[in-house]
């Protein structure tokens, strides 16, 4: 019995480290396919590996034969430092690549009907220049709103009582160096970075089409599980104190 | 109501699925001219059976072979017009179908359409049925491939039957219609699909129950899972039926099988079979201990406050709020949240692999600055840049030049001071006058210049000794 607990443990914690390579699908590891299996035949070895999840700072949200998803839980040593999705160097640049991520996110799942459609269904491909114009057509009704209030002061600019989406609104949509590349602080070249980086962890393939960025699997379950309720979370506490 | 039974309602309904079917092949009269000649309709339920017989298979999908298998049949109707096969024709037809079936005027939502009902006390009612007919699936090797909803598989295989969103009765109408046509393999895919669909079942169920451990008003008791429990009961009962009749079909064709592959084929449909009826044997008596669960969380829960809770809209709940709030506030919060759309992941150890291979890979060069750099315009110059304009240099020779009689270095600075010259030209004199006082050309210059022991320049812009400074070939005592 102690024997075949200890192979379920072996077997849990291998599952697991499965997980944690989001570039590595079941059908590509005959092992990994096996002990996903394993994982939706066996409650007992699903109630071990979420539990081993769960001590180690991770929740399991989901698992198919397309792979097991881990999402960190709060303060999880798995969790990937801020600093890795937000690394550009100024305050505003990294506001922007935070606003350009919920932004992605938004574009994917337009409606709340979208959060709540099955994982395994693709959400439609998306490009960079749907996520600016959804940014900017939302720029634009904030500034309408905004127009008749006092214009923000230089100082309000510094200590970040400024809204964030005049940050957005500040900055171009594109523009070329001299080189004719795109100027790293435009707006659509943040977005296409950011797409690159959730690319780089397996959020993203990029499609035949030219310019488009499909989703995986395992980036809806995120939101749909994680991200989205979390963050949201954090939105209505903010809402709900008042501040701004 | 009298004179209008349940079933009429299911039909309905299963009608309704038929309506991009018809928009489709209505839709064949208003395209470009070019593409006028192709009927859609039959294309799409070539679309359907080519999506049917691959159901479970590795092989992905994808529009490229859509296209090949529609083809011949796009050719066929070209030469029926007398037209030459056209590639482009071909592609955008196909991209046509494609689009008509999974909704992509609508961001490729489901269909959404009102029938009529009516209560049971008479009451006329208008009801919406959403459903899909194909979408795009994430795929096990990274891509995505079409699938066939369940409602268009049972539409496709089981024409008018009802139980049409069934998906686990969608899954074993595939293996039936593969083994009774002699497609062994594909029907041990399929028969994969539907031991999926029994897990996935399985999942549905356990949510409901975990959702009301959790929350009991996030499910509707009253109606909605009674409802779903009784169904599911029948959905077992007849699920245990249709796995029966699998397994006797697939016991039977192994015993007249010869061949070995083949045989293993129906080897896996006739043991995925085998477990699904385990699962269902097991779902069975879950259900029937559902109840108690909802018993025990209502009376845990009654008391407690409670939220309501729903999916967010991102775009609406999340980001405006965002972009509506402080720098500052919203900042924060993002710096929490980005790494959430991450997910777990190991963080990369050291390596010594990784920094050897690092060491060794060719230096990249250098990435120009994102700047913007004002172009030059293109001229010859020198390989040093002259401190002074030529034009100054110029006046300051000849004023030393035109030097009548000896002076000093203070003088002249003071008289081009009262001429009101720049102090850019003083600063030249000064070093003009220190050029021809220890000067390395053989030649002489314009002036002769030596210096005036005990003396001092008189300037409040330049320190040193004091330079007497005549035209070249006086004496300077």
């Amino acid at each position: 019995m102690i024997d075949n607990t200890g192979e379920l443990v072996y077997q849990a914690a291998r599952l697991i480290q499965f997980g944690l390579r989001p570039r590595t699908r079941p059908v590509q590891e005959p092992e990994y396919h096996q002990l996903v299996t394993r994982f939706l035949d066996h409650a007992e070895f699903r109630g071990i590996v979420k539990e081993m999840a769960t001590g180690l700072g991770m929740t399991v949200l989901d698992a198919s034969e397309l792979g097991l998803v881990l999402g960190p839980t709060e303060d999880s040593v798995f969790s990937v430092h801020p600093a890795s999705v937000l690394k550009r160097q100024t305050p505003d640049d990294r506001l922007l690549d935070g606003l350009v991520q919920v932004a992605i996110a938004a574009t994917v799942f337009p409606r709340a009907q979208d959060l709540e459609d099955t994982s395994t269904s693709a959400r439609p491909p998306v490009t960079v220049d749907e996520v600016e114009e959804s940014v900017r057509a939302l720029c634009q009704r904030l500034d309408e709103e905004a127009k008749g209030r006092p214009d923000p002061t230089s100082d309000e600019g510094t200590t970040g009582l400024y809204e964030a989406w005049r940050v957005y609104n500040g900055r171009s949509a594109a523009r070329e160096t001299p080189d004719k590349r795109q100027a790293a602080r435009t707006t659509r070249r943040i977005i296409e970075t950011n797409l690159e980086l959730l690319h780089d962890w397996g959020c993203f393939n990029r499609t035949e089409t030219d310019g488009a960025y499909q989703s995986t699997w395992r980036y809806q379950v995120l939101v749909k599980e994680l991200a989205a309720t979390k963050t949201h979370e954090h939105v209505r506490k903010l809402l709900e104190g008042g501040t701004n | 109501m009298p004179g209008w039974a349940n079933h009429l309602t299911e039909k309905t309904r299963v009608l309704l699925h038929i309506i991009p079917l018809i928009e489709l092949r209505q839709g064949d009269a208003r395209v470009a001219p070019s593409l006028r000649h192709y009927d859609g309709l039959a294309l799409a339920l070539k679309v359907f059976d080519l999506i049917v017989d691959h159901m479970g298979l590795d092989r992905e999908i994808d529009k490229a072979l859509v296209l090949k298998t529609l083809s011949p049949m796009l050719s066929s109707m070209d030469a029926a017009e007398g037209l030459a096969p056209d590639i482009k024709a071909h592609e955008a037809m196909t991209d046509r179908v494609l689009a008509a079936l999974r909704n992509d005027a609508e961001a490729r939502r489901p269909f959404a359409h009102s029938y009529q009902d009516f209560e049971d006390d008479g009451r006329a009612l208008r009801r919406t049925l959403e459903f899909r007919l194909v979408s795009d699936e994430f795929h096990p090797s990274g891509g995505t491939t079409l699938r066939l909803s369940n409602e268009a598989v049972n539409l496709y295989l089981r024409a008018l039957e009802l139980d049409i969103e069934d998906a686990q009765a969608a899954a074993e109408a595939v293996v039936q219609s593969q083994l009774a046509r002699g497609k062994f393999d594909e029907a041990a895919e399929s028969a994969r699909v539907a031991h999926l669909q029994s897990v996935r079942y399985q999942e549905k169920l356990d949510r409901i129950l975990r959702d009301t451990q959790r929350d009991v008003r996030r499910v509707d008791w009253k109606d909605a899972v009674p409802r779903l429990l009784d169904d599911a009961r029948d959905h077992i009962s007849t699920r245990l039926r249709t796995e029966e009749t699998i397994i006797q079909a697939a016991r039977d064709r192994l015993e007249m099988l010869p061949d070995e592959q083949t045989r293993s084929h129906v080897t896996l449909v006739y043991d995925l079979s085998c477990k699904c009826r385990l699962r269902h044997t097991e779902l069975h008596q879950r259900l029937m201990q559902a109840r108690n669960v909802f018993l025990e969380a209502h009376e845990r829960q009654a008391l407690a406050g409670h939220m309501v809770t729903r999916a967010p809209e991102i775009y609406a709940d999340i980001f405006r709020p965002l972009m509506a709030a402080s720098k500052a506030a919203s900042g924060d919060i993002l710096s929490h949240s980005a790494p959430l759309f991450i997910g777990a992941q190991a963080s990369p150890g050291t390596s010594l692999k990784s920094l050897v291979l690092w060491m060794l890979k060719p230096k990249r060069p250098p990435t120009a600055p994102d700047i913007l750099i004002e172009q030059a315009s293109l001229a010859e110059i020198a390989s040093e840049a002259p401190r002074f304009p030529e034009a100054l240099m110029a006046e300051i020779r000849a004023i030393l030049k035109g030097l009548p009689s000896p002076t000093t270095l203070s003088a002249l600075l003071a008289e081009l001071k009262t001429r009101n010259l720049s102090v850019e030209s003083r600063q030249l004199l000064a070093l003009m006058a220190l050029e021809q006082f220890a000067s390395d050309a053989t030649e002489g210059g314009p002036v002769e210049v030596a210096r005036s022991p005990g003396r001092f320049i008189e300037s409040d812009e330049f320190a040193g000794d004091e330079l007497k400074i005549a035209p070249r070939n006086e004496v300077l005592s």
